[in-house]
């Protein structure tokens, strides 16, 4: 029993780390329609970051959070700029995108080997104690705070979406962006700024983490893989939908890790992901959208 | 002149293959460096996959990410049958191949059901995937840390060193190149590329496109499962480190910086990419910031390639020389072309009606295509809306013309027609039997084809080859014969290229017939997508504005050509604009408003029908 429940309570933890990566998803697909490939590679850079500025420079850890979560933030605008406005520009589809943003990704991912090299680097706790206890089970703070900011940032997106002319905007012009052009909306800035929003929620998920995963450089592909994984069983336009397609990953991974093998983990996922884009191509929380001919 | 394609051009068309024969060579003889050779070998058996990968991205469209997965799948089938079972390796790289292809046709299973957004990331999931499976079954292939290759290789009698290998493995890329050859220039090779720009022309002539995307992910596995075998031979030793990311990432953006619609794009674009950063220059630590950088900067700067960007340079130098050359014809041309009262160049549709009838020579001509008390709701818009009892018969001889103003549902009425877009209520019939629900390419079976409002032509591939693609498909030759270009293939290939021959030069289409189709006006490529629709066994065809951008002498020779086919027995269904073209051609005239059918009758009651006058006028004016 407290095996099961140590599982349960780890896979919440650990998939709230892909639910707040595959909100971010969410939040650029739903304005740009694209997948950013760079995504993982900037929660990289989170971790990255506190290793820096908190135990390297050791500035205290808000300002370091607040300097990492920018300088993230505008290393997804840098990805915007360079990986999807020139092709944005000429019309190419968004599956180029896809491999310009990978192109990015794979960059990104040699300079910060380069930088920081390719040792995982420890990163202290911030608050509290290193590990909670609720009862008999036991989980590393860092992921109780994940799940308390992913559940924040859920909410946030919701309200700055619902009540904000811009939030409005951002979701409207993944439905039609000429109406929303017409209404006199800087279409290209809202692009901007929805891919510095999901890198800004990437690296606040990897500062965050960074106590538990340690730092290192090539982190970003597996939590793309695995985000996209959330998203693309809860939907690519909802952030409710990545947050409990982002849960149940965890939860899946986790419970085959303690009852099958730690092997298998992957592979249990990559099945459920195959079964549920079989039978729900479009995700399990989205409408099919209408067929185009 | 089109169909002399002169003994030149079938040997231009071997030189890539036969350059790449010449390069081994000539690296097998000069170099003797042991290391050399291996790094050589082991980017040979990458350029094989890369092949693959090209023929899946580049021609058929189709973003086969996860390839790298079947090419490791069949270099460990391979290690562990020939190291732990002591198979032969020729049998064991068979055995391997086959893996990879199941694993490939498992994959195509999924892609029909998902979208290509999301199989691209399915594909890369897959990649990263191999450790786990390798770990999986860790008794056979010593899971991450290693399986040792104690195989060598007997090759009639003598024992394969570096050098005897780096053949093998060369000899197995120029083999994958003359196959990929032999599809790309194939129909199925038209057809793939015709998958990739638009499924629905594909499957408007019958394709069913299941069948052409199966045969590229089979083609593409059998490549990533040769070059895997070769793989399995190098180096003497197997680790899931050997196939990571970095890999998948070096052979997609060998793909692209070659060209991934060339045919040794790929290979040219591997050499570059693994071999000078390990022999020429050596760039240790850095190598995936150049793979990243050069993926980034081929989709920016260079969407073709280094061979297309080549090619494009070619081609701009031509056109300026033509240029000066032509511009004045071309003027004179152009002056005829738009001129109504110029009547000398106007070619009698005879030869053409008469090659389109021998084609349907014993085809039951005589189905009617009804659709009636249609409905078709778009989310909560309802794009047609057609009464109960109201209907649209396409009567066997007739024209029957369909008008209303732009939004008034009859491109929605054809595409209901033809499968695209199948009705919320209602029932389309052909010759009696129901069609309501059926596939498009299942219709276009029963003897229906249709050309689009906007046609969708391959830019690379010549009206000629379209034709002859749409020509040989009634063969129904196996794809096997094609990709060996076998002596059934030639046959058929050629009585197609003679008929489509003659249907270009009957169209007054021999100037530009043998011409990419990017080179054409849209009034050319408009001909050209009738012509398309009308070179299959059809007995009712669907034109939706066959007429636009036609000039004067067009318009009347397509009416001409319409009218002939019609009196011979086809019958056909037109969208037009032009009033004057249209009402001449037309026996029976229905016409849309909002969805709604509003009337219909001969030209006579239609034109004097008051509220087809208002809702017309408004709108044509």
């Amino acid at each position: 029993m407290n095996q099961f429940l140590t599982a349960i309570v780890t896979g919440i933890g650990v998939g709230s780390v892909y639910a707040l990566v595959a909100v971010g998803y969410a939040f650029i697909y739903r304005t740009t329609a694209s997948f950013n490939f760079a995504q993982g590679q900037l929660l990289a850079f989170g971790s990255l970051f506190a290793y820096t500025l908190y135990m390297a420079v050791g500035l205290p850890v808000v300002l370091a959070l607040i300097i990492s979560v920018v300088i993230v933030g505008a290393l997804g605008a840098l990805v915007e700029r360079v990986a999807i406005w020139p092709l944005a520009r000429r019309g190419e589809d968004t599956l180029t995108w896809l491999i310009s943003t990978l192109g990015i990704a794979i960059l990104f991912a040699g300079a910060a080997q380069r930088i920081w090299g390719s040792r995982p680097l420890a990163v202290d706790n911030y608050i509290g104690p290193k590990v909670m206890h609720f009862g008999s089970v036991n989980i590393a703070t860092p992921y109780v705070v994940t799940f308390v900011v992913v559940i924040a940032v859920a909410i946030a997106i919701e309200v700055f979406q619902r009540y904000t002319l811009w939030g409005r905007a951002m979701r409207a012009v993944g439905d039609n962006r000429s109406a929303v052009e017409l209404a006199g909306i800087n279409v290209l800035v809202l692009g901007i700024g929805a891919f510095v929003v999901g890198g800004a929620l990437a690296g606040l998920a990897g500062f965050v983490l960074a106590p538990v995963t340690y730092a290192k450089a090539d982190a970003g592909f597996g939590f793309v893989i695995l985000s996209f994984a959330a998203v693309s069983i809860g939907g690519f336009s909802s952030h409710w939908g990545a947050l409990i397609g982002g849960w149940l990953i965890g939860l899946v991974q986790s419970l085959s890790g303690t009852y099958i093998s730690l092997n298998s983990q992957e592979l249990v996922v990559f099945g459920m992901l195959i079964l549920i884009l079989m039978i729900r191509p479009q995700g399990l929380l989205t409408q099919r959208a209408g067929r185009e001919v | 002149m089109t169909a002399s394609r002169g003994p030149w051009a079938t040997i231009r068309s071997f030189q890539g293959p036969l350059l790449i024969a010449l390069a081994i060579l000539l690296v097998g003889l000069l170099v003797s460096r042991e290391d050399y050779l291996l790094q050589g070998s082991i980017a040979i058996s990458f350029a094989i996959a890369a092949t693959g990968l090209g023929l899946a991205l580049g021609l058929a469209g189709e973003y086969l990410l996860g390839q790298l997965a079947l090419f490791a799948a069949s270099a460990y089938v391979t290690a562990v049958l020939t190291s732990n079972y002591e198979w032969s390796f020729w049998l064991a790289a068979g055995v391997g191949t086959v893996a990879a292809t199941a694993i490939g046709l498992a994959m195509s299973l999924v892609a029909l059901r998902i979208s290509k957004f999301y199989f691209a990331l399915v594909g890369f999931f897959l990649v990263s995937l191999i450790p786990n499976i390798v770990q999986l079954f860790e008794k056979q292939t010593g899971g991450s840390a290693g399986l040792v290759i104690y195989d060598s290789i007997n090759f009639f009698g003598t024992e394969l060193e570096s050098k005897g290998l780096f053949y093998l493995a060369g000899a197995a890329l120029v083999l994958a190149l003359l196959l990929v050859r032999n599809i790309r220039n194939s129909p199925l090779g038209i057809q793939m590329r015709r998958m990739r720009d638009s499924t629905a022309a594909l499957s408007a002539s019958g394709m069913q496109p299941w069948r052409v995307r199966v045969a590229v992910y089979v083609l593409s596995s059998i490549l990533a499962g040769i070059g895997g075998a070769c793989f399995s031979l190098l180096g003497g030793f197997l680790q899931p480190t050997q196939f990571e990311l970095t890999y998948t990432i070096l052979l997609f953006a060998a793909v692209l910086v070659g060209g991934s619609t060339t045919l040794v794009g790929p290979t040219l674009g591997v050499v570059i990419l693994y071999i000078v950063p390990r022999v020429v220059i050596d760039v240790e630590g850095y190598s995936d910031m150049v793979y990243g950088g050069i993926v980034l900067l081929a989709v920016i700067l260079f969407p073709g390639g280094i061979e297309d960007a080549f090619q494009g340079v070619r081609s701009w130098v031509t056109r300026m020389v033509a240029r000066q050359r032509g511009e004045e014809d071309e003027l004179q041309a152009l002056e005829a072309a738009l001129d109504p009262d110029s009547e000398e160049e106007f070619v009698s549709p005879d030869r053409l009606v008469k090659e389109m009838l021998e084609m349907r020579e014993g085809l039951d001509l005589g189905q009617a295509l009804r659709i009636e008390g249609a409905r078709k709701q778009y989310g909560g818009v309802l794009a047609l809306d057609f009464e109960d009892g109201d209907s649209v018969t396409v009567t066997p001889g007739k024209v029957h013309l369909l008008l209303g103003p732009n939004g008034s549902g009859k491109t929605t009425l054809l595409n209901a027609m033809c499968g695209y877009a199948p009705l919320t209520y209602g029932k389309v019939t052909i010759g009696g039997t129901d069609v309501t629900r059926r596939s498009p390419a299942r219709i276009a079976k029963l003897g229906l084809s249709r050309s689009f409002q906007t046609p969708s032509l391959p830019d690379e591939v010549t009206p000629m080859e379209l034709l002859t693609a749409a020509l040989t498909y009634q063969e129904s030759l196996s794809y096997v014969h094609w990709l060996l270009s076998d002596p059934f293939a030639w046959k058929v290939r050629r009585r197609a290229r003679e008929h489509a021959a003659r249907i270009a030069d009957a169209a007054g289409l021999e100037e530009v017939a043998d011409q990419p189709c990017s080179q054409l006006t849209s009034g050319q490529r408009r001909i050209v997508d009738v012509l398309l629709a009308l070179s299959r066994p059809s007995s009712i065809v669907l034109l939706d504005e066959p007429a636009a951008g036609l000039s004067q002498r067009e318009r009347k020779q397509l009416g001409a050509t319409i009218q002939a086919l019609a009196a011979a027995g086809l019958s056909f269904l037109v969208v037009e604009h032009d009033l004057e073209l249209a009402m001449q051609i037309a026996d029976e005239v229905s016409v849309l408003a909002e969805g709604h059918l509003l009337t219909h009758g001969t030209p006579e009651d239609v034109t004097n029908h008051q509220g087809v006058r208002e809702v017309l006028i408004g709108a044509e004016a």
